[in-house]
């Protein structure tokens, strides 16, 4: 175990004592349960479902790669359940011995292995499978929470509180419009509320932008905020969102919908890159800003952007040394880097060392191997939106180089019919565009419903949003814009992806976490199988179809894919996702229906 | 001679096989997405022999057969397994009918067992059985991996020199003198001499291009999946009070699904929530246990219903020469395929219709020679 006393900053919350086994553990009530186990020095909180390799959080979302942990007296994700006092948690980490044995055998092919088409061979199997198959016992879950069902009308629905967010929801509301907005943490203010260095081109200090933004909302009469709300999809009839903490389902009738539920960092790919102590860039930023609670000691952080610098910064406040890695050389980025500490450009491969957690870290880079100490793993690469809510809407998806996966929109920030976007979810970077699209969307969306004084604001704002994305060098939106009034999509090349960090396809870097999908197995299907379209590598491996639902692992896959094929990324495609964008109990739906 | 299918469904993936492995002519399989994109990977995945007709029985039995052994040549394992399916009878007609139907299931080799409420509380301690009067338990019955066994069927039919047209929707269909000749497809004209339709719901649109009318018509159908628990359900059950049916996969998820109305036709392939609530409902009633499972996705599909619930295959004398269809499963179709693929195959280069073949032809609509279907499932 490691020292319990490590807390970079104050803890939030009421001290509460929670029980892990038998063991009286300190938590806070304003933080998850997995971030409490981390600090007390359990990193390990799961197994995983095929090899049983151990698991800790990567984000503290709740499609995150861990399993259903036992949490009272259901099964839940430690990320998205907060202390309470006297909770009990159990934790079952022991491997079968029959997996230890067999675990090298299984890997994402397992299933096509000649031996086992032997009739008698398979069906031993498969019993094994379904009794090995790391899974919780539903059966052993006896008592069920009453859900809410609510229905709430509004004209316009938020979707995501961060600055984006938070600034459409004002600018909305104030045309005098029923708003609604919703944000699946405790708090308003998305990146803004653990990101504790200055928004570069906003004069205004962070603390104060926050304090103005929720304090001028906080007046507006008509706007509602649901927080420790997920949203869940678009189902045909409603979308929908739920509340696990409040226990309430909600079916959301609005007029139109904005989507700005910010980006994700992508994990990186690189061997052992499931090992409990890797996180993704903002999730180490609100453990150690929002929780109180520091990741380790000296930390790899992977990527040299606008974020993972911002990362590796206030780290190195806190007195946690860091190292930055990329294999991009590192001239190419306009900043200091020696002042935050080592760093080390052309990096080729990555290799965690531990058994149960990050111990140390390998790197190959310019022909060379270094072996660093480093405790924990910051993956901060590659920010992307979150593929799957727009993916669920069925829009339309597009690669940019340099860029990613981005969805298609015009200037008016409208994606499709009442449907609006605005900020990271839209894959603009710099939180001063953000700002700007929160405006036009809200603008847009009112001119919509019929608000006339909209229009000519939506004018003048797209101006001067147009003229800022000139400014900040952000060419490829105005592509965007042209896909959108349906300019064909041309050729792109195929370049290594910015999240991988492997020689070769190896079998212990980790593509999916949810079904243990390894890049080997990737690159099987790719090579051996001929599947080069995510759709059918999704069919033949299981990615995507875990948990996660592709949160975590499309994006990688798609490029991966790409990489290994030379196909353009827009031809391997993403694959489609499906309502509900995160899991929902079926006790929440018996509550009612719409009757 | 040039033998073109249009469809890269199961359907279409067994009869071009089948087709090569006779080894004449040269195969095009055209899809217009990828292999797969159809109902076949949105199905349940399940396969029985019991229906009400024998015909059907009778086809799906030896059509589970042929997929077995077939089995062995793939280089993609289908999991087949015998999970057997479990009816939950709640009406005394529906045991009736059970009991006349086991006569003929039995004739077939293939009777099932009835269970009382005790025996099934019993075996499956987790069904809350209050209200049920009996059940039936097909043994027989079972599960496969439904895109594993499309993969296996389109290396099978890739090795054996099948030119698959993938991402290529065809348009139309080219008639002359009353014999196809071409197809347009995406990228352009190719000749052909025998046209295979087995497009799925989608089959109707090329139909209608040139004037063949069949009484089908596709249905949105929807499934509900969760994330995947310790394993406990083997059979799949069918609830014949509410309509809802319930399985578990190897991976644990739990899968299931109501019959739930929609209007009919080629509508969004989206979900509903009011049909989560309906299934959720339905089926926490039936196990309790279920609350506490967490929905992870939902999908669509079409079932391809014909009038008589039972599949088409062959072609109408009267038709252009050189058109065949196989479509119109009716929610069945997966299990079908194996043997429709092999059968019409022989069909089609020997000119011979087979025997089990025979009550499944197109004709049979204006013969009023109906097979007598009611045993959907969803
Ligand atoms: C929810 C659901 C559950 C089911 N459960 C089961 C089950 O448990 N067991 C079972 O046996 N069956 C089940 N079925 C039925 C089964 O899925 C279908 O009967 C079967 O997949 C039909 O296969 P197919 O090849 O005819 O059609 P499809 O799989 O739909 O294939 C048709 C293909 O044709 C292509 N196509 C269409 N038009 C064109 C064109 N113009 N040009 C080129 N290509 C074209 C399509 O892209 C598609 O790939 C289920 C179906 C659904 C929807």
């Amino acid at each position: 175990m490691d020292d319990p006393s490590h807390h970079a900053q104050s803890r939030k919350g009421d001290r509460v004592n929670i029980f892990l086994d038998d063991l009286n553990l300190e938590g806070y009530s304003l933080e998850p349960v997995a971030v409490a186990l981390y600090s007390n020095g359990f990193k390990v909180i799961g197994r995983s479902k095929k090899l049983y390799r151990p698991r800790g959080f990567y984000s503290l979302e709740p499609e995150d790669r861990l399993l259903l942990t036992r949490i009272g007296d259901e099964y839940l994700n430690p990320c998205e359940v907060y202390c309470r006092d006297g909770q009990k948690i159990e934790l079952s980490l022991s491997t079968p011995f029959l997996v230890k044995f067999f675990s090298p055998f299984l890997n994402g092919y397992f299933q096509h292995r000649r031996l086992l088409r032997n009739r008698f061979l398979w069906r031993l199997a498969v019993d094994k499978i379904r009794q090995f198959a790391n899974h919780p016992d539903i059966r052993t879950v006896k008592t069920v929470k009453a859900v809410k069902t609510i229905q709430l009308e509004s004209d316009v629905v938020i979707i995501g509180g961060g600055l984006a967010g938070l600034t459409a929801a004002y600018t909305v509301s104030q045309l005098g419009l029923r708003t609604l907005l919703i944000d699946k943490s405790l708090q308003l203010g998305g990146r803004l509320r653990y990101d504790y260095l200055d928004v570069p081109g906003i004069s205004m200090p962070r603390e104060q932008l926050l304090e103005n933004i929720i304090s001028r909302i906080s007046l507006l009469k008509n706007l509602s905020i649901l927080t420790k709300t997920v949203f869940a999809g678009f189902f045909e009839d409603y979308p929908i969102a739920y509340s696990q903490e409040e226990r309430s389902l909600y079916i959301l009738k609005a007029k139109a919908y904005i989507i700005a539920t910010g980006q994700i960092d992508i994990p990186c790919v690189f061997r052992n890159n499931d090992l409990p102590g890797i996180f993704s860039g903002s999730t180490v930023l609100e453990m150690v800003n929002m929780y109180g609670v520091k990741p380790g000691e000296r930390g790899l952080v992977i990527g040299f952007n606008q974020n993972s610098l911002r990362v590796a910064e206030q780290l190195k406040q806190l007195g946690i040394n860091v190292a930055l890695v990329d294999y991009s050389e590192p001239e190419k980025i306009q900043y200091s880097l020696s002042s935050i500490g080592e760093c080390f450009g052309n990096v080729e491969e990555i290799e965690a060392l531990g058994k149960t957690c990050v111990k140390n870290v390998k790197i190959v880079h310019d022909g060379r191997r270094d072996e660093l100490k480093a405790d924990f793993i910051v993956c901060s690469a590659f920010p992307s939106p979150d593929v799957r809510i727009l993916n669920q809407l069925n829009s339309k998806m597009v690669f940019i180089d340099g860029v990613g996966f981005v969805p298609v929109h015009d200037e008016y920030m409208r994606l499709k019919d009442n449907i609006f976007i605005a900020g990271g979810a839209s894959g603009t970077p710099y939180s001063i565009l953000h700002m700007k699209e929160g405006e036009i969307s809200a603008l847009s969306a009112a001119y919509m419903l019929g608000v006339k004084e909209a229009e000519s604001a939506t004018d003048e704002k797209i101006r001067e949003y147009k003229e800022k994305l000139r400014e900040m060098n952000v060419g490829w939106k105005s592509v965007v814009f042209e896909f959108s009034r349906g300019k064909p999509i041309g050729d792109h090349v195929s370049n290594r992806p910015p999240t991988l960090f492997i020689e070769k396809p190896r079998k212990d870097a980790f593509i999916c976490f949810c079904e243990d999908i390894t890049a080997e197995d990737v690159s099987r299907t790719v090579y051996e199988k001929g599947y080069v379209l995510l759709e059918l590598v999704k069919r033949s491996l299981g990615v995507c179809t875990g948990r996660c639902q592709g949160r975590l692992c499309m994006v990688n896959t798609a490029l991966y894919v790409s990489y290994l094929s030379k196909l353009d990324p827009n031809r391997v495609g993403l694959s489609r996702a499906r309502a509900p964008t995160t899991p929902i109990p079926l006790y929440a739906f018996i509550g009612g229906g719409d009757e | 001679m040039k033998i073109a299918v249009v469809g890269g469904g199961i359907s279409g993936l067994s009869i071009a096989w089948n087709l090569a492995i006779r080894n004449e002519g040269e195969i095009h399989l055209f899809e217009k997405n990828w292999i797969t994109y159809g109902s076949s990977t949105r199905s349940g995945a399940r396969f029985r022999v019991h229906f009400w007709a024998e015909e059907n029985s009778r086809f799906a039995l030896e059509s589970i057969r042929r997929l077995e052994k077939l089995a062995r040549r793939m280089d993609w394992n289908p999991i087949i397994h015998r999970g057997g399916y479990l009816w939950l009878l709640l009406h005394e007609q529906h045991i009736d009918r059970f009991r006349e139907a086991n006569k003929m299931w039995s004739k077939l080799g293939v009777q099932g067992v009835f269970l009382d409420p005790g025996m099934v509380k019993e075996r499956y301690p987790y069904i809350n059985a209050d209200d049920v009067l009996e059940a039936f338990f097909g043994p027989q019955d079972g599960s496969l991996h439904h895109d594993y066994v499309c993969f296996g069927y389109y290396s099978l039919a890739k090795k054996l020199g099948v030119i698959f047209h993938e991402l290529t929707p065809v348009h139309n269909i080219i008639i002359e003198n009353k014999k196809v000749k071409q197809l347009k497809t995406a990228k352009g004209l190719v000749d052909v001499d025998v046209i295979v339709l087995s497009a799925g719901a989608w089959t109707n649109e090329l139909l209608e291009n040139i004037g063949i009318r069949l009484p089908t018509e596709p249905v949105r159908k929807e499934m509900c999946l969760t994330e995947p628990y310790h394993y406990f359900i083997d059979p799949l059950i069918i609830d014949t009070g509410s309509g809802a049916f319930v399985g578990q996969t190897l991976k644990g998820e739990i899968l299931g699904s109501l019959d739930y109305p929609t209007t009919p036709g080629l509508i969004q392939l989206e979900t509903k929530f009011d049909f989560v609530v309906r299934w959720a409902r339905a089926i926490t009633k039936r196990i309790p246990v279920l609350k506490n499972a967490r929905i992870m996705r939902t999908w669509a599909g079409y079932y391809m219903m014909s009038s008589d619930c039972s599949h088409i295959m062959g072609r109408d004398p009267e038709w252009p020469e050189g058109l065949y269809v196989a479509y119109g499963y009716s929610g069945h179709g997966f299990m079908m395929a194996p043997l429709v693929g092999e059968l019409l195959a022989e069909n089609i280069l020997t000119g011979k219709i087979p025997e089990l073949m025979k009550p499944f032809l197109p004709t049979r609509f204006k013969e009023n020679k109906l097979i007598q279907e009611k045993m959907v499932i969803g």
